[in-house]
């Protein structure tokens, strides 16, 4: 722990991890937007979205590209990253993004009571559709597919070639009522207590801008 | 939950150190990095992200463990989980 820490754009520690799903192209715009607001660290990565409209889905093209951006930031910059990201993003409108913060271990202040849960899904690669099917059953949608490396079983080495694991990553924003059923739904469909099943946790949201919602449903 | 972000192909280090502190596994995310100050050209160097899922106990030891066996200071950031499943099994 005496290593030197690297200057940062901020000097006081990061204690928020702001995750923004945003169209793919304009990840990089994101991040140095939040680099400018003052975030100490921003990293994007590819993802796949999935529109909760029926007809796409029949027509097989319901997935659309997205992209990803975690960004860490310090609560004090939090309402002004809002902003700019409603201004400049135009993630207060639908259809253009999603952004949510999560409360950091070192938080001073825990968060009581949100409204909000974010839920990471980690499986097989190709069993992430079946997940979707399940959640979508359960009235949750607008999942994002990530996909990941690595698993219990890491890299193993074969004939002289590196075998990685390929893994499947959902992350799913959703109102905290049905979450605790949706843990036990997919614990008994997928037999997720049994091991290499794939896991499946929960954060809490603080606080989230452009999310969808099936009352907009209609514009 | 760790979130350790390291330079492309360091993850695998990365979790043989947490493993041997106690972790059990380990997903990498392939990410691109936000450069502190936008160029006229732009520059994003590749790192990679590996979420680590543990329990509090172990959280303290695994991000020593990391830490130590990295020459440059890595950052490693750490989530609070509400809920989970799928980790309780002692296989």
């Amino acid at each position: 722990m005496n290593k030197e820490q690297k200057p940062t754009v901020t000097e006081k520690p990061s204690d928020m991890l702001l995750a923004c799903v945003v169209t793919r192209g304009k990840g990089s715009q994101l991040m140095n937007l939040l680099r400018r607001e003052g975030a100490s660290y921003a990293v994007s990565t590819f993802a796949e979205g999935t529109i909760p409209s029926h007809i796409l889905n029949m027509l097989g093209i319901a997935k659309t590209k997205k992209e990803l951006v975690f960004a860490f930031i310090n609560r004090e910059i939090e309402e002004t990253c809002y902003q700019s990201l409603a201004h400049e993003m135009k993630l207060d409108q639908t259809g253009h993004g999603v952004a949510f913060s999560i409360p950091l271990c070192n938080h001073p202040e825990p968060p009581a009571e949100t409204k909000l849960a974010a839920t990471f899904i980690i499986v097989d690669k190709g069993r992430g559709e079946d997940v979707l099917d399940l959640l979508d059953e359960l009235g949750l949608r607008g999942g994002t597919l990530i996909s990941a490396f690595g698993g219990a079983s890491m890299t193993d080495i074969r004939f002289n070639l590196p075998i990685q694991p390929e893994k499947e990553l959902i992350f799913m924003v959703a109102p905290k009522e049905p979450l605790p059923n949706m843990l036990k739904t997919l614990d008994e469909k997928l037999s997720f207590s049994e091991p290499h099943q794939g896991i499946a946790i929960t954060f809490a949201i603080t606080r989230a801008i452009g999310l969808y919602s099936e009352e907009k449903k209609g514009k | 939950m760790l979130m350790v972000s390291v330079p492309l192909g360091k993850a695998e280090r990365v979790v043989q150190l947490a493993n041997k502190a106690g972790a059990r596994g380990a997903t990498i995310l392939h990410t691109r990095e936000a450069l502190p100050e936008p160029k006229s050209f732009q520059l994003e160097p590749q790192r990679d992200i590996v979420l680590i899922v543990t329990s509090a106990e172990l959280q303290q030891g695994i991000e020593e463990s990391i830490r130590a066996g990295f020459e440059q200071a890595i950052k490693v950031y750490c989530v609070p989980i509400l809920n989970s499943v799928g980790l309780d099994h002692n296989s």
